[in-house]
């Protein structure tokens, strides 16, 4: 009974990685790279000014240049300034409906000058949302974080021996050290792994499971969406005009209340109506959760609306969880073990699709195995040198040409396109060690193009690009001489 | 010296195809898929309905109760002897869900 129930297991394992192995991949890593998000921003925008940033001052240059600039917008919504974010990133819309991304120089609340790229947000958005339109992208994601979570979780069933595989690598053995390779990567970071599995799909079950809402909201969705914070009150425009009060006041005033937990947005809306409003969102200093504090003002007379500290349990639960999730609360040790328990996660995926072909080409040769083995180096190679070309894109394209942001995603695509097509008319023994060649040669280059290395955002984008460009090389070397023993 | 390790059968059992048949492997699928699905969801609508206290907690209580519904049904799904038994289960238990939340005057 026992070995039915692993084996059956070991089925459920092998299927579903087989199912959502490539697309978890790529999650995986742009979520891995997300937690330095700030950090891949700053990198990409060589031109923003060297000096401190003062939180409030700079959030009201911003204010002062979207009041001239982008009036009419019905709202403008600004992360605010930290010490690794030293800009302020405003989203607003413009008057034919599409909505805009700009980080905003921290002295002058000006975009010029500073190259437009999205930064470290690609990959942030790119990992729950896939690139694809709403909702699709983040419904593969929430699926795809299930899966993970019974991937992990039936993984765990079938390794009867968790404590050796602590132990347990045999270089050079092939299929058995590909397999050694995927259970200690899997075991290593377990609990981090299982939690940020269900986490992830924490942050997006409004989205997959919105029918509990829906039985107790019926219709009215905006009541959902005020009750889960109170503070967000939202009103119509009242068409008549209206000037913004000072917003240095309100900051300052929302510092006092927050307690020290920092400000981490500030969302304006209808900032030329006589009815705007402003709200303050708490920032993570101090608390996990997102969300925690919260305060609206009347954007015309300043006067506080609305306050709202989160207590409930539920929603303190959910919020805990999503700040799990995303991080935002934690110091850099913190998050250097997010980034390197996540590049853990990306290589146990990416060691168990390789461990399904290599342990299926030893038979006679079936054409689902060899595609499968193929799309590998399409994907698992492919993403990693999409990826690594977009840090590249950054650097190369013009600094001020226009749609330049748009240009930088594109390259990501059309080098996945392009390693896909690649992967698939060459066979896969010749093509790991060419592709995972140019993924060294493109984190050389990355490192390379961090010059100079006067910063700390630099210097550690250097060093992890030649670590993983080390590493990227190491396998080329291995799977060029290789290739005769293993497979 | 021989560890525990090198002792191993390798790949115990990861990977070989059970010889599931056609129709019990249908019924699983049905039961995990689907069935863990709209098991997560009324659930999730029951609890919703039925708790006490304010609305967002019970909606909010009945989503995080629906995640880990979902994983729990779809690994029981193909960890159970048998697959029929399973999706039979599943129906039964989400004929009972359906029934609950009706009773407190949910619609679909």
């Amino acid at each position: 009974m026992k070995g039915t129930f692993r084996a059956s297991m070991a089925w459920l394992h092998t299927g579903l990685g087989l199912v959502t192995g490539w697309v978890l991949f790529a999650i995986a890593l742009s979520g891995s790279l997300s937690v330095f998000r700030e950090g891949i921003s700053v990198w990409m925008r060589p031109e923003l000014p060297t000096v401190p940033v003062q939180t409030v001052d700079a959030t009201a240059h911003a204010v002062a240049w979207l009041t001239d600039h982008a009036a009419k917008s019905s709202a403008w919504y600004l992360a605010v300034p930290n010490h690794r974010a030293p800009y302020v990133f405003g989203t607003w819309e413009r008057p034919d409906g599409s909505y805009i991304q700009k980080a905003l120089n921290p002295l002058t609340g000006s975009p010029d000058g500073i190259r437009d790229t999205l930064g470290g947000e690609f990959f942030y958005r790119f990992h729950f949302e896939l690139q694809l339109p709403y909702p699709y992208g983040r419904l593969i994601a929430a699926i795809a974080a299930l899966a993970l979570v019974v991937g992990l979780i039936s993984g765990l069933i079938i390794h009867r021996r968790i404590f050796a595989d602590f132990f347990t690598f045999r270089p050079n053995k092939g299929q058995r050290s590909w397999l050694d390779a995927h259970n200690l990567l899997g075991v290593l970071a377990f609990p981090f792994h299982l939690m940020i599995s269900f986490t992830g799909a924490v942050t997006l079950v409004t989205m997959l499971l919105p029918w509990g809402p829906q039985a107790v909201y019926k219709q009215d969705v905006m009541a959902g969406y005020t009750d889960l914070d109170p503070a967000l009150e939202s009103r119509a425009a009242s068409g008549k005009p209206g000037h913004l009060t000072a917003i240095t006041p309100l900051l300052q005033n929302a510092e006092e209340r927050f307690r020290g937990a920092g400000i981490s947005q500030v969302y304006i809306y209808n900032p030329s109506d006589a009815a705007s409003l402003v709200t303050v969102i708490a920032g993570n200093n101090g608390t996990v959760s997102t969300l925690s504090h919260s305060l609206t003002f009347d954007g015309t007379t300043g006067r506080l609306i609305r306050e709202h500290v989160e207590t409930r349990p539920a929603v303190r639960t959910y919020t805990f969880l999503y700040g799990l999730h995303i991080a935002r609360f934690t110091p850099d040790v913190t998050r250097w073990l997010y980034f390197i328990s996540g590049l853990m996660l990306t290589a146990v995926i990416g060691s168990g699709m390789r461990l399904w072909t290599v342990k299926r080409l030893r038979l006679p040769h079936h054409l689902g195995h060899v595609l499968t083995d193929r799309l590998n180096v399409g994907v698992l190679g492919g993403t990693s040198l999409a990826f690594a070309s977009y840090f590249l894109a950054n650097r190369l394209l013009p600094p001020m040409s226009p749609h330049r942001a748009g240009h930088e995603v594109q390259c990501v695509f059309i080098v996945w396109g392009l390693a896909l097509v690649f992967a698939l008319i060459r066979p896969a023994r010749r093509a790991w060690p060419e592709m995972l060649a140019a993924c060294a040669l493109a984190c050389f280059a990355i490192a390379a193009v961090s010059s100079p290395w006067t910063n700390p955002v630099t210097q550690s984008t250097a060093l992890v690009s030649l670590l993983f460009s080390g590493a990227f090389g190491y396998a080329a070397f291995r799977a060029l001489n290789g290739k005769a023993k293993q497979t | 010296m021989e560890s525990a390790g090198t002792l191993r059968r390798p790949l115990a059992t990861a990977g070989k195809s059970l010889s599931l048949k056609r129709w019990d492997l249908a019924c699983r699928i049905l039961a995990a898929l689907p069935g863990g699905y709209a098991l997560a969801a009324f659930s999730g609508i029951c609890l919703a309905v039925w708790l006490p206290g304010l609305r967002v907690e019970r909606a909010m209580t009945g989503m995080l109760t629906g995640l880990l519904i979902w994983p729990v049904a779809f690994m029981a799904s193909f960890a159970v002897p048998d697959g029929r038994k399973m999706l039979g289960g599943t129906v039964i238990a989400l004929l009972a869900l359906m029934g609950l939340a009706a009773l407190r005057g949910w619609r679909p």
